[in-house]
């Protein structure tokens, strides 16, 4: 049997891959797309996006006429048309991201041994660095920033157009697209995006982008193969560095916080970490947050083998998120091992009925994702608004 | 060995604590059990040679319980309906096989019997019920499923075993996981704890798996179709890492403790291969027909402790050489009452309760928690009248400071409330407590502001207001000013908060005499500018104008203030204002010697609020000029018999806003 050298297969996967998306022929062109959308038909057009699956296809569209769509408008016109092709870009890597790939990080074995040799090509044997591939998502989100990019001076509607950016990406949880490869080489490390490091160029006193940086560095403490006990960190250093500088900020300090005293929790430095889940308390009153500091605080104590003070944590945090699935289960085991079968099980059976409640353990390294729909609600407004202001 | 002796048993026992009055439907020729006390339920399967035997007696089993030799009572099981629970492990993981799990519920769902009851529950990233428990007989189709998500199955295992189950009917769970957890609250030693104390019998069929290439001397490794798809990527494609979704925060196997987890409730963990045919139906065909054909032993514990947990041990002596496994024991629930034993007391009522209708009472501090919990229940007349007066307010806010909110699912809740909490420190005689209200109300602002820094909140803005006010009330114009500040900061263009910028500067000099000349004359002309700015705003434009000719009365330019009191009109809506711009009109008339005209302006001020003081002095002064001595003395007369709470509106101007606290505090309390 003929075996193809390993760095052909991947370049012919590719090729196949760009190749196989064309646009449907009987699809609406993404320029039509693009006026409904800006007319305010947000959630239409975005589900014939996804049914129309065909991502790619879309980049290259957007890629090839998106500008021009947005340049063909009035000038009066052109900071609205950019939101609505940016944030169009937007919505549809999220619904990309759904199914879709988001990048292919591929092995280089140049000759490696077991490998047929093409004629002419010297027997050698050689290594490189891994290829990064970035998938139609990152793409769209790629476009839609350098396109807000173009002017010189970022505006409020650009800020939160960023926020909900970094909202997406952290959805798909993917580090690298933020802060480039900084723990692993890259055979093309030019193709990084580093997304934050222009979107914090133009925006540095921005602290949500500065923390998302810090979220992105805690991300690579989860990273490794299969079988990882519950136990695993990778690397801790850095994210505890990064997360210690911010933990004193007034507006993000208290996520900080959480997530410094999760993972020191996961270092099994509990009483640090108790320390910081208490201070979260008193930081803030975002929900999310406050659920997970009780959350944690509920573990650590369990650690600690001080189960009532564990319990009582537990049940503030359904206090802050009733039904939510991470404190229900673990309050319940509490409960049944101090023989409280029934309360256990109306707990259970309540946080199984619909709809369900959003768990934040289940979102936490989805991160300014749960900002999303306030967002999202933000861009469509300012899309629906002219320059004035007033309402279209 | 006699054929009984080769009997092999293998005895499913279940437990199950009832209380009186639950009833399994028992066949006619077995004991009817009637009891009037704690009933115990076991359920035991007995087989040989992989075939369940039947025709077993009470007689035939020893229970012991904490080892007391316990009198039980035998029923078969057949008779007994049963809710079965099928548990679809579906995410990202095993998206290949999605499909045939869903099928296979079906199947298992079409073996149950008419009587039995049926769910469908779903594990991925939540768990989920996907068919809600039912009967067998008309449950609709399993609906079809999407393989998304990282799997949560610890949590669904534990939530299965968890359910609340009928106590005259069994509980069979089927699982059909490859064990593989990722994002679980709940660890397998956990699950496993579960089991034991749990009165399911579960079955996990192990699905999605397969075996590894293993070296002949090492255990057999068992891969998840996640993993095997990602060595045969990185194989052809070079593609060894995953493409999507990359958080995934365990990949936490421990098939042994499962598998002891289900042993422990009389079921087991079966791994592809080990039966012939390895469907999760299939193994629920052959467990369910096992369990129907099985005994449930009933007895009401006699000579042991009734709380906590019991251990249990079942033996047939008349077969030493069964096998026989056995659950370990059963926990009698803390929270169910003995029969017989009388209902807990209710909890002392709350002593905040009813604070606004009784009499202070010496010596009571009410707590941080009674005063928060009256005002969570909606008390808030008792809740303001436990903070006035109370001795230890400054406590009160470090409390709420460590503890964070009463109400952490609410947080408007909670910002009223502290709004409350600083009206009622800064009221205080003590400047430490003031103090100490002022750095609450400035903590809650910026605990309330959006994390995102998306203006405008309505709520915020409110709030912002409404802290303005009681910052007003309390003539602490530097604490009032920052805050306009900051109010500003978040909604540049609120007209009320440019006007409050613009009279706590005016409130700041309240007893300075002005003048039109010197260093007054700086100060007043910075005041009016600011007035001008809340002039500017439709909405403000009248107080501010009637504020601005105050300051210009006060400083002399009366005929200025007569232009701008001539702009200003009788506001409906504001009987308070209104009242004023006569008062003002006829303070300023008396400035300009027009004292007929401000006779006039005092009258129409006391038509409006007959009991005001103000307007009367000043009509009094009025007719004293005129000479007309009688009815300045009638006038006198009347502010000497003045009921002692009559208004006016005067009293309130250097309050500010404050007029509006009332209703902007009912506001905030019910935004929720």
């Amino acid at each position: 049997m003929h075996a193809w050298p390993r760095a052909v297969l991947p370049l012919a996967l590719v090729v196949c891959a760009v190749s196989g998306s064309r646009p449907d022929a009987q699809a609406p062109a993404t320029t039509a797309l693009l006026d409904r959308y800006l007319a305010g038909n947000f959630e239409s057009v975005i589900v014939g996006v996804a049914a129309r699956h065909d991502y790619d296809a879309l980049v290259k569209d957007l890629e090839h006429s998106g500008a021009e769509w947005v340049d063909a408008g009035p000038a009066d016109e052109r900071a609205r048309r950019e939101l609505a092709a940016a944030t169009f870009a937007l919505e549809s890597a999220r619904a990309a991201a759904e199914t879709g790939d988001w990048k292919w990080v591929q092995q280089v074995h140049l000759n490696a041994p077991g490998t047929v040799h093409l004629p002419g090509i010297p027997a050698q044997s050689s290594e490189a660095a891994d290829a990064i591939w970035w998938k139609a998502p990152p793409k769209l989100v790629e476009w839609g920033c350098a396109l807000l990019r173009r002017h010189a001076d970022p505006t409020p509607s650009e800020r939160v157009w960023q926020l909900a950016a970094v909202a997406t990406v952290e959805r798909a949880g993917d580090f690298e697209f933020l802060v480039g490869s900084p723990w692993e080489a890259r055979g093309n490390p030019k193709d990084e995006f580093e997304h934050l490091k222009h979107v914090i160029a133009r925006f540095p006193e921005e602290p949500r982008f500065a923390l998302a940086q810090a979220v992105a560095i805690e991300d690579h403490t989860w990273r490794e193969g299969f079988r990882r006990p519950r136990s695993f960190v990778a690397s801790p250093g850095d994210a505890l560095n990064a997360l210690d500088h911010m933990s004193k900020d007034d507006a993000i300090g208290a996520e900080a916080s959480l997530r410094l005293g999760y993972l020191r929790l996961r270092l099994n430095r509990v009483d640090d970490a108790l320390t910081l889940f208490a201070h979260v308390q008193t930081a803030t009153r975002d929900r999310y947050l406050i659920y997970l500091a009780h959350y944690f605080r509920g573990q650590a104590l369990e650690r600690k083998n001080e189960l009532a003070d564990a319990e009582r944590a537990y049940r503030l945090a359904l206090d802050t998120v009733p039904r939510a699935q991470s404190a229900t289960m673990a309050l319940a085991a509490l409960l049944v091992r101090s023989n409280h079968q029934i309360e256990a099980a109306s707990l259970v059976d309540a946080s199984l009925t619909t709809p369900l409640a959003v768990d934040p353990w289940r979102e936490y390294e989805a991160a300014d994702n749960r900002f999303w729909p306030t967002l999202i609600k933000r861009l469509h407004t300012d899309i629906t608004q002219d320059v004035s202001g007033g309402q279209r | 060995m006699t054929g009984r002796r080769a009997l092999v048993l293998i005895v499913l026992v279940t437990v199950a604590f009832v209380s009186a009055g639950g009833r399994a439907q028992t066949p006619t020729p077995q004991p009817v059990f009637r009891s009037t006390t704690d009933l115990v339920t076991i359920d035991v399967a007995v087989r040989s040679g992989g075939n369940p035997v039947g025709g077993l007696g009470a007689k035939d089993f020893i229970l012991l319980d904490n080892g007391v030799r316990q009198t039980v009572e035998v029923v078969e099981l057949e008779a007994v309906p049963v809710d079965i629970t099928v548990l679809v492990d579906a995410t990202e993981d095993d998206a290949g096989s999605v499909n045939d799990l869903v099928n296979q519920a079906s199947k298992i769902a079409a073996l149950a019997r008419p009587t039995d009851r049926v769910r469908v529950m779903h594990v991925s990233n939540y768990v989920s019920d996907l068919v809600p428990l039912q009967r067998a007989a008309t449950m609709p189709p399993v609906p079809a499923l999407i393989g998304t998500g990282i799997p949560s199955a610890h949590d669904g295992l534990a939530a299965a075993l968890l359910r609340r189950v009928d106590p005259d009917r069994r509980h069979l769970i089927i699982a059909m996981t490859n064990g593989i957890d990722a994002i679980s609250a709940l660890d397998a030693a956990t699950v496993r704890e579960l089991a034991r104390r749990s009165t399911a019998t579960l079955y996990i069929e192990q699905v999605d798996i397969a075996l590894g290439p293993t070296p002949p001397d090492r255990p057999p490794l068992y891969l998840g179709s996640r993993e095997r798809r990602e060595i045969d990527r990185c194989a052809v494609a070079s593609l060894c890492t995953e493409t999507r979704p990359f958080w995934r925060p365990y990949d936490d196997e421990q098939f042994d403790v499962l598998k002891e987890a289900a042993q422990a409730t009389g079921g087991d963990l079966y791994l592809p291969g080990v039966f012939i045919n390895r469907n999760a139906s299939a193994v629920f065909e052959k467990a369910f027909q096992d369990y129907r054909r099985s005994y449930l032993l009933r007895f009401t514990p006699q000579g042991v402790t009734r709380e906590g947990w019991h251990d249990v041990t079942v033996t047939i002596p008349a077969y030493p050489e069964v096998e026989i496994k056995a659950r370990r024991g059963y926990a009698v629930d803390a929270s169910a009452r003995p029969p017989g034993t009388p209902p807990a007391p209710p909890p002392p009522p709350n002593p905040v309760v009813g604070a606004a209708t009784r009499p202070a009472r010496a010596g009571v501090v009410f707590s941080l928690d009674e005063i928060a919990e009256a005002y969570g229940a909606g008390n808030y007349a008792d809740a303001d009248a436990a903070l006035e007066g109370h001795p230890r307010l400054a406590d009160l806010f470090r409390d709420l400071e460590r503890s964070g909110s009463p109400w952490p699912g609410n947080p408007h809740r909670e910002a009223a409330f502290v709004l409350e909490l600083a009206h009622a420190g800064l009221h205080s005689q003590s400047r430490p407590v003031r103090d100490a209200a002022v750095q609450l109300l400035d903590r809650e602002r910026k605990l309330l502001r959006d994390p995102l820094g998306l203006a405008p909140d309505p709520y915020e803005r409110y709030w912002f207001w409404a802290a303005i006010m009681v910052l007003d009330a309390a003539n602490l114009q530097g604490a009032g000013l920052s805050f306009v500040d900051s109010a500003l900061a978040r909604f540049p263009d609120e007209p009320r908060f440019v006007l409050a910028r613009a009279f706590l500067s005016d409130q700041r000099r309240a007893f300075d005499t002005l003048s039109t000349t010197g260093p007054s004359l700086a100060l007043v002309q910075n005041v009016a500018e600011l007035y001008d700015k809340a002039i500017a705003h439709e909405s403000t434009a009248n107080e501010a104008r009637l504020r601005k000719a105050r300051l210009l009365h006060r400083a002399g330019f009366e005929v200025d203030s007569l232009a701008l009191l001539d702009a200003t009109y009788d506001d409906p809506q504001d009987l308070g204002l209104t009242y004023l711009r006569h008062l003002f009109r006829g303070q300023t008339l008396d400035g300009l010697g027009r004292h007929a005209d401000a006779t006039a302006e005092y009258r129409s001020a006391m038509a409006l609020v007959p009991g005001a003081q103000s307007a009367r002095v000043g009509l009094m002064a009025g007719l004293l000029r005129q000479g007309d001595r009688g009815s300045a003395e009638a006038l006198a007369e009347g502010i000497q018999t003045a009921p002692a709470d009559a208004m006016d509106p005067w009293w309130g101007y250097w309050l500010g806003d404050f007029r509006f606290y009332p209703d902007a505090i009912v506001r905030l309390r019910e935004e929720r």
